[in-house]
């Protein structure tokens, strides 16, 4: 992020944040939305988010550090808008471009996908959190402390019950069905 | 130690995928709301204390200084007041919904009756108890949409043409004809969904009309707002599936040759009273 933006959004120019809101809104919302797991959800955590930095920039006392204060209001927003009690959103949007699909050799099957996104679901947000930093956006596992506010340790801990959470899922569902013994 | 390289390619991949998000909806609310979401200045603390021993001309130096900054700070706050160092470039616009501001109520419904304006065509129904919220320009529901809440969407342009023939992929399926038969029976052929309500003829308004229900799957295949269903013409704008297992009732009326589509969203299953209130209102529709 150009730091000189940064000080110009700082002092009031909003012509300045709305370039960075620009800038880093699709990448929030991409976060946000792998937390959260929900589109309606993530676009009012990233809405507030961006909200959030606009106000709070002037507090900011090093410039330099803009990414990882600004990621620390988007967790933040996540936990709140994720604890929130949801109103109903219309599903009606501009239908978007066909996507990719993730090679077979990245992602075995349609059945692992469903099985990653219901183990997913079933962790608490701040093991997804940890998740999602680390693993989608490459950040060491300090830095996610960081932004999360927790201990390097904690974060460790987070993942590693994360990560054997996901696997339990994929392993349940590739498990032989059990077959019941009957009473002689 | 392999196993866990796996896990993590897996888990990494899986968080790459359907990488589509369109921030436009949500930068537009933001920039909007700027000019009235002031910044949060730090207080100004002094760093020191004015000695005892300053002079009296310091101290009226500082405290002219200190009118000074905090005059600065209140001018900074006033709406629509740009940068010190002069305005800054302005992001252009996003693109935004298409949809044309048709006449459509706004807000908390009072009891009675009220209007809009539908794909050109005027109608009007009864609101019968409070509660009932709307958004123009497509929506209108009545608590939170679950057991007991249901929404709808109301196409105010125009109604939809066609379906998506694998809704994860978002691939369209070949055009039906424009009429409520055709338009019906497409609904329940999308691959997936479940046949609650097969394709009715009713009448709504005096008006020749069909009414079908759906069921999305449990779970759903891919993530809900990539579980498209139908879409208006050139699939510019598509509606995907509210969450897994809700039912969507559509109702397709054809007002003197033009289709007025409503699809009425709610968990509640047919016979339930949350959907005795979707039919009530249904019932009260009066075409002008």
């Amino acid at each position: 992020m150009d730091t000189q933006l940064v000080i110009r959004a700082q002092r009031g120019d909003k012509g300045a944040y709305g370039l960075i809101a620009t800038e880093i809104a699709v990448r929030f919302l991409a976060v946000a939305r792998r937390i959260l797991r929900d589109i309606d959800i993530a676009e009012d955590a990233t809405q507030q988010a961006l909200l959030a930095i606009w106000q709070h920039l002037p507090q900011l006392r090093d410039p330099a550090r803009f990414e990882a204060w600004s990621y620390r209001l988007l967790v933040r927003a996540c936990y709140a808008e994720g604890r929130a009690e949801r109103q109903w959103t219309p599903p009606f949007r501009v239908v978007p471009p066909i996507k990719e699909r993730a090679s077979d050799d990245d992602l075995s099957s349609v059945v692992d996908r469903d099985e990653l996104e219901r183990g997913f679901r079933r962790l608490s947000i701040d093991h997804r959190t940890v998740v999602v930093l680390h693993h989608y956006l490459d950040l060491p596992l300090d830095r996610v402390a960081d932004i999360v506010g927790i201990p390097v340790g904690t974060a460790h801990s987070r993942l590693h019950h994360a990560m054997r959470g996901l696997r339990a899922a994929l392993d349940a569902d590739s498990r032989p069905p059990v077959r019941e013994e009957v009473a002689q | 130690m392999t196993a866990e390289r796996d896990m993590t390619r897996v888990v990494r991949s899986w968080l790459r995928t359907d990488e589509h998000e369109s921030a436009a909806r949500v930068l537009d609310n933001v920039l909007a709301a700027l000019d009235t979401t002031p910044q949060r200045r730090p207080p100004i603390l002094p760093a020191w204390r004015i000695s005892e021993r300053m002079n009296r001309y310091v101290k009226i130096v500082v405290a002219a200084a200190a009118v000074l900054i905090l005059a600065v700070f209140v001018y900074n706050q006033l709406p629509g007041r740009g940068s010190i160092g002069g305005p800054g470039s302005s992001p252009s616009p996003s693109p935004t919904r298409t949809l044309a501001p048709e006449t459509f109520p706004q807000g908390a419904l009072t009891i009675g009756r009220h209007g809009m304006d539908i794909a050109g065509k005027r109608l009007t129904f009864d609101v019968p108890i409070e509660g009932w919220t709307a958004d123009a320009p497509y929506f209108l529901g009545y608590g939170s949409i679950g057991p007991e809440g249901f929404a709808a969407i109301w196409w105010t342009s125009d109604a939809p043409v066609g379906m998506f023939s694998d809704p994860c992929a978002q691939t369209e399926a070949p055009e039906v004809g424009h009429n409520r038969a055709e338009l019906a029976a497409a609904v329940v052929g999308i691959p997936g969904l479940e046949e609650v309500v097969a394709p009715t003829d009713v009448t709504v308004g005096g008006k020749p009309a069909t009414t079908v229900a759906v069921r999305m799957p449990d779970p759903l295949p891919c993530p809900k707002d990539q579980f498209y269903l139908w879409h208006a013409t050139s699939a510019d704008e598509g509606r995907f599936a509210t969450d897994a297992g809700f039912i969507i009732y559509t109702w397709i009326i054809d007002v003197d040759g033009t289709l007025v589509w409503v699809d009425w969203e709610t968990s509640a299953e047919p016979g339930s009273q949350p959907v005795a209130q979707i039919q009530a209102l249904m019932d009260s529709i009066q075409f002008e």
